[in-house]
């Protein structure tokens, strides 16, 4: 190989790990304003001022005031909790449940597998997204139905890949072992087939966090769950909207950017992580 | 053609599935669709009335039998904001969202797969990087956001858009004639080239804002598959039979490739109808996604339900159109049955 | 002259981890109607020995010696677009797994029109016909038929008579048949081999067999060369190789070969590995795995010792 080449290869492979470490720490930020939001913004974000309206953003106030004059900056940092907190609830609900019809599922066959790979099937046929508001709609708006809702769309790929790990591992012998040594089925499955398929599942989660906050945020975007004045980032950006056409950009760009922040981060973090545990599925 | 009709029965129970989880959303869960139908004025007795003439107090399976019929006659109930049936007002703004959606799918598909098949053959070119940055950032970026974000640089900015306020300027122009519904075709179809140009002026940054996200996937498919189909025996069979490098490319890898592709495609389409919802709410485009926001903010309750249930139907109908796509390209398929 | 001749080949592909020498000094020929059995273990360069004149090398390979004639034209000289003309017309080549190896959604008479358009120069109405009678003459029964099919509806052995049907489609001088039936069962071998043969026969056609069983060489070809590590070590004609083996390497490989009197313990696996093929080598690649090595081996150049005319060894001790 050229001395070229493997500049480029060791580059490339530096280039990518970096990426991760970049993503972790912008995650790690993220946290922190989850956490400490309330304490770490310069502003209440709910307090309005008819002074300082639509305020370019400045020394004051880094990132702009929107229309009521609220801190943007404030209010972007204070918003962290609230979408984070949905979309990984969401995750965690659908991680859990997903992993046990797909255990159950894989584990017992038959009319078990039916019925729950027929209640996938029937979730995967509609557009998602449409299901995940005619759902809200139907619960009653609000975040709470939200996290439900997108639990629920992303029920499937959990359960299927549940389903499909529990599947291969059944007629391994050392499953074969346990239950001959008279184990239960729910005992073999807790002990010995749950913490096998747990890290390739956890990998399945960080990818799919960034997909539910663009989904929660889409779907308080058009004006599901989340009520004004809450502060969060979908509902922000569709309050700036309607001041792109004059010109004020920074009420939509700001939540708008850290929204694409913490999807990047996820998904990063998520590539990084498959890497290390299965280098094959590298693209 | 025997498999087309084993792939339309196939369907049914795809269909059967979407009928009964949207009864189940409308009427078994704890949500009250009869204080939605009151409205906010209404007192407990007014409640209990619509109940009983919506049927709401009697068994599910009773209601379930009551829903199927109705839907077998069309009804979807009347919504409270038009005071139109559902089914109507769908009907009316359907060619409107089909319009944005084909053009966001065609500009993906023209785009998407020659840059695959050029990523493919030069891997690590400036095209192949193209193709990977892409699809970080469309797995990044929320649709709504892309859409926002086009409509400030292209027309606060740059001034090469106009106004995003729907499917027409209405003040200057006014629309053709109906024939399809869709203003480009029926402008089209009508000869009238200034509205064909103002129509496609408008549709152009929502199409193109909706279809980025469905290029990178249909891009990064048509990557992988190329790449897999260059290497394959076949390929290396048709070097050594001396066939031009076209007809390898074209005929005998391209060609492998689609079956692919089109399996990809499904989750494109879901993809492409509920982003609709977001890009017409961006865009002022009066389609039945922006006609399902303003239902979700009116609670109207019929209205949003009629919408779940028609995408539903139309993405199983899309995914049937794939798989026969898919059947006629790969004859295994079509053998498997 | 012969119509195929490799003469003082040597290749080498730059990878990853460095320069590997796969090919080094290879001469051989090929003359009309005559079928060479090139032999040796995976990884002894026989594959790549065909797919250089072929000229179907990936971009790694790299010749830095010799030459390739066939019919008196300089493949090795050729530009891209005149070998590709070629190949399908002059020289062709089937490859072993004939199901994988035909495009799995066309169907197989088209596959073979495909070839006949390009090189037979024949009128579009008359391909359909000739990719037919193309199919016929390898004894496909039903041919009309059969040219409706797609790969996954036949059998491996038929698969491999349409690779054969495609590959003389157009007759060319020269076939290679890399490993032609490995993955067929014993019986679909014995009808490919003899049908190889045939055509070869009767259209005096020169064939390059490449294959790792001795026994299937010793069977169907005139001559026989064996290869190790990227050496021709021996080239002899079939009789006499099987009978009086000249170097250590081709009777280890003869005593691997299961014949039909042998039994399991008669069969001895061959010791050791190929070597490394990157970095320095032996001027004798077989030194490190053979048993009458002496210190010289590792020294001097290697000559070529002539047995008889056609006989050729490469080894300083070869066995009488």
């Amino acid at each position: 190989m050229s001395v070229v080449t493997l500049a480029r290869n060791t580059g490339y492979a530096f280039g990518e790990n970096r990426l991760t470490l970049v993503a972790a720490i912008i995650l790690a930020l993220l946290a922190l304003c989850a956490i400490f939001g309330p304490y770490i913004a310069p502003y209440d974000p709910l307090v309005t001022s008819a002074t300082t309206k639509l305020a370019r953003p400045s020394a004051l106030h880094p990132f702009g005031t929107d229309a009521l004059g609220r801190d943007i900056l404030s209010r972007v940092i204070v918003a962290t909790r609230l979408d984070l907190g949905m979309a990984v609830s969401a995750v965690a609900l659908s991680f859990v449940v997903g992993l046990a019809l797909g255990a159950l599922a894989g584990y017992f066959g038959g009319w078990t597998d039916r019925i729950i790979g027929r209640a996938m099937d029937t979730i995967m046929a509609f557009p998602l997204f449409v299901l995940a508001m005619g759902i809200v709609v139907a619960l009653g708006n609000s975040v709470a139905n939200i996290i439900i809702a997108t639990m629920i769309i992303n029920l499937p790929f959990y359960c299927r890949f549940a389903r499909a790990e529990v599947n291969v591992r059944r007629e391994l012998g050392y499953i074969e072992a346990a239950r001959m040594g008279g184990n239960g089925a729910l005992r073999v499955l807790l002990n010995h087939i749950v913490p096998n398929i747990l890290p390739p599942m956890m990998v399945q989660a960080s990818l799919n966090m960034g997909w539910a906050i663009l989904n929660a945020a889409g779907l308080s975007f058009i004006g599901l769950g989340v009520r004004p004045p809450t502060p969060e980032w979908g509902i922000m950006v569709s309050e700036g909207a309607s001041y792109i056409i004059s010109g004020e950009w920074w009420a939509f760009m700001f939540p708008g950017a850290a929204l694409v922040l913490a999807v990047f981060s996820f998904n990063m973090l998520g590539d990084g992580l498959r890497d290390l545990l299965d280098p094959r599925k590298r693209v | 053609m025997a498999f087309v009709w084993k792939r339309l029965l196939g369907t049914i129970p795809s269909l059967i599935g979407v009928v009964v989880l949207t009864f189940f959303i409308s009427h078994a869960l704890p949500g009250d669709p009869a204080a939605y139908f009151a409205g906010p004025a209404a007192n407990a007795a007014s409640i209990e009335n619509i109940r009983a003439t919506l049927g709401l107090d009697r068994p599910l399976p009773v209601q379930f039998v009551r829903y199927i019929g109705d839907l077998a006659q069309g009804n979807l109930g009347r919504s409270l904001t038009t005071g139109q049936p559902v089914l109507t007002d769908l009907l009316e703004r359907l060619p409107a969202s089909l319009e944005l959606s084909s053009f966001a799918l065609l500009f993906a598909i023209i785009i998407a797969i020659p840059m695959g098949v050029w990523a493919a053959t030069r891997i690590n070119g400036g095209v192949d990087h193209a193709c990977r940055a892409l699809v970080t950032v469309s797995a990044a970026f929320p649709t709504f956001f892309v859409g926002l974000l086009f409509v400030y640089i292209f027309y606060f900015l740059l001034g090469w858009a106009p106004q995003p306020l729907g499917r027409l300027n209405e003040i200057a122009y006014s629309p053709p004639p109906h024939f399809t519904g869709a203003y480009t075709i029926d402008a089209l179809i009508a000869g009238d080239w200034p509205v064909l140009r103002a129509s496609l002026a408008q549709l152009i940054l929502p199409a193109i804002s909706l279809g980025l996200f469905a290029l990178a996937p249909i891009a990064r498919i048509t990557r992988a598959a190329m790449l897999e189909a260059l290497g394959s025996d076949f390929i290396r069979t048709a070097r050594a039979s001396g066939l031009p490098v076209r007809k390898i490319l074209m005929t005998y890898a391209f060609r492998n490739v689609l079956l692919p592709v089109s399996s990809v495609l499904g989750m494109v389409f879901s993809f492409l109808l509920g982003s609709n919802v977001l890009i017409e709410q961006v865009f002022g485009w009066q389609g039945v996604g922006a006609y399902a926001v303003s239902a979700v903010i009116a609670s109207d309750y019929a209205a949003v339900q009629g919408f779940v249930l028609m995408m539903a139907v139309l993405y199983v109908l899309l995914n049937l159109a794939v798989d026969i796509f898919a059947t006629l390209v790969d004859p295994r398929v079509r053998f498997e049955g | 002259m012969a119509q195929l001749e490799i003469d003082n080949l040597s290749v080498e592909f730059r990878t990853r981890h460095g320069v590997v020498r796969a090919l080094d000094s290879v001469s051989l020929s090929v003359t009309r109607g005559e079928i060479v059995g090139v032999v040796g273990e995976s990884g002894s360069g026989k594959s790549v020995t065909a797919y250089t004149v072929m000229g179907l090398n990936d971009e790694a390979a790299r010749i830095t010696q010799g030459n390739i004639t066939m019919g008196g034209i300089d493949l090795l000289a050729a530009r891209p677009e005149a070998m590709r003309e070629l190949r399908g017309r002059e020289m062709a080549m089937i490859f072993q797994s004939p199901r994988t190896a035909l495009n799995p959604i066309r169907k197989i008479g088209k596959q073979i029109e495909d070839v006949l358009q390009e090189h037979a120069g024949l009128p579009s109405r008359d391909l359909k016909k000739a990719a037919i009678a193309a199919l016929a003459r390898v004894r496909i029964p039903d041919p009309e038929r059969r040219a409706e099919a797609y790969p996954f509806e036949l059998s491996g052995g038929m698969c491999q008579r349409v690779m054969i049907a495609m590959a003389l489609a157009c007759t060319p001088s020269v076939l290679i048949a890399d490993e032609p039936t490995t993955g067929l069962d014993v019986t679909t071998q014995a009808v490919i081999m003899d049908l190889i043969r045939d055509m070869s026969r009767s259209t005096r056609m020169s064939t390059l067999l490449i294959t790792h069983d001795l026994g299937l060489a010793g069977e169907y070809c005139d001559r026989i060369a064996v290869m190790h590590a990227g050496h021709i070590v021996e080239v002899a004609p079939t009789e006499e190789i099987l009978d009086h083996p000249a170097h250590p390497y081709t009777r280890q490989l003869l005593a691997a070969t299961p014949v039909p009197e042998s039994r399991l313990d008669d069969l001895n696996s061959i010791p050791g590995h190929l070597p490394d093929l990157r970095g320095a080598l032996p001027p004798c690649r077989f030194s490190g795995r053979c048993e009458r090595r002496r210190p010289i081996c590792d020294e001097a150049e290697l000559p070529w010792r002539e047995l008889s005319p056609a006989h050729v060894v490469r080894c300083r001790f070869p066995l009488s």
